[in-house]
């Protein structure tokens, strides 16, 4: 399991706001409403995924180990590292040093951070190791054209 | 952030209270925040072309490197005790720098920012 260097940190850009019309229906696969011809409202792309921008970093994955969470290689993950870790939530997490993308779960009093590809194993968190959650993933920026 | 939490609970001494906000060690805070493989091991950031040390971290001031010194005097010290030693990255602390004193502002009515890593 090598994991080194899965992870690059990319600090978010201050830049103008994009106002990205947005469309209130949720898309169905039928057929559209005509309502959502008349816009209502815009949405700003930094604003709906970055909630706390003074602790928000941009972390590119790297690997197949999260595959099975949505997470696929090269893919963006919006990381808040205000928000307080809770069971099941995909976290950064610092392992002996290493960072790594994986889902934080307790099961009574044990901790796991366990991977989302059954070829990558799951670490349980033990008290002797250095391990802490460096942030929680709340948004996962992914391409969905594949060429 | 505990002692400000204090602070807000008495409210009606904190309108006249003025707190001094300084980093520990900043540059290499900053440097630690996306390689936490460097807790608590000793490390150094040098000044512009690397001339002088001009941050040490808690570990790297115990091993008696002095503030200002010119890099090629520590460099035994540096050498022997694997003092990990970086070039400053001022994007990296101007950024970190912008995120404190956001996160600053959410707690004072207002902020005097003084340098880098100071503020009032």
């Amino acid at each position: 399991m090598n994991e080194k260097n899965l992870l690059s940190i990319i600090s978010i850009k201050d830049s103008n706001k994009i106002a990205t019309p947005f469309f209130l229906d949720s898309v169905s696969a039928g057929f559209p409403s005509p309502a959502t011809d008349y816009l209502e409202n815009k949405l700003d792309l930094n604003e709906y995924l970055v909630k706390h921008p003074a602790a928000t970093f941009i972390v590119k994955a790297s690997g197949p180990s999260m595959i099975e969470a949505g997470i696929s290689s090269g893919d963006l993950l919006i990381v808040d590292r205000s928000v307080t870790p809770k069971n099941d939530n995909i976290v950064i997490a610092s392992v002996f040093g290493d960072l790594t993308v994986k889902k934080l779960r307790k099961k009574k009093s044990s901790l796991f951070l366990v991977s989302a590809n059954n070829e990558y194993p799951s670490i349980e968190v033990k008290e002797e190791m250095e391990c802490f959650i460096w942030g929680v993933v709340t948004y996962v920026i992914h391409k969905a054209i594949t060429k | 952030m505990s002692y400000i939490k204090q602070l807000q609970s008495n409210h009606s001494s904190l309108s006249n209270s003025i707190a001094l906000i300084d980093c520990n060690n900043f540059y290499a805070s900053c440097e630690r925040i996306f390689n936490p493989k460097l807790m608590r091991k000793p490390i150094v950031v040098l000044s512009n072309n690397d001339g002088c040390i001009i941050t040490r971290s808690a570990e790297a001031k115990k091993l008696g490197i002095k503030m200002g010194e010119p890099y090629f005097k520590a460099k035994k010290i540096i050498d022997q005790n694997n003092v990990k030693v970086f070039s400053s990255n001022y994007s990296l602390y101007g950024d970190i720098s912008q995120r404190v004193m956001e996160t600053l502002a959410k707690f004072a009515s207002e902020v005097e920012v003084y340098s880098i890593d100071e503020a009032f």
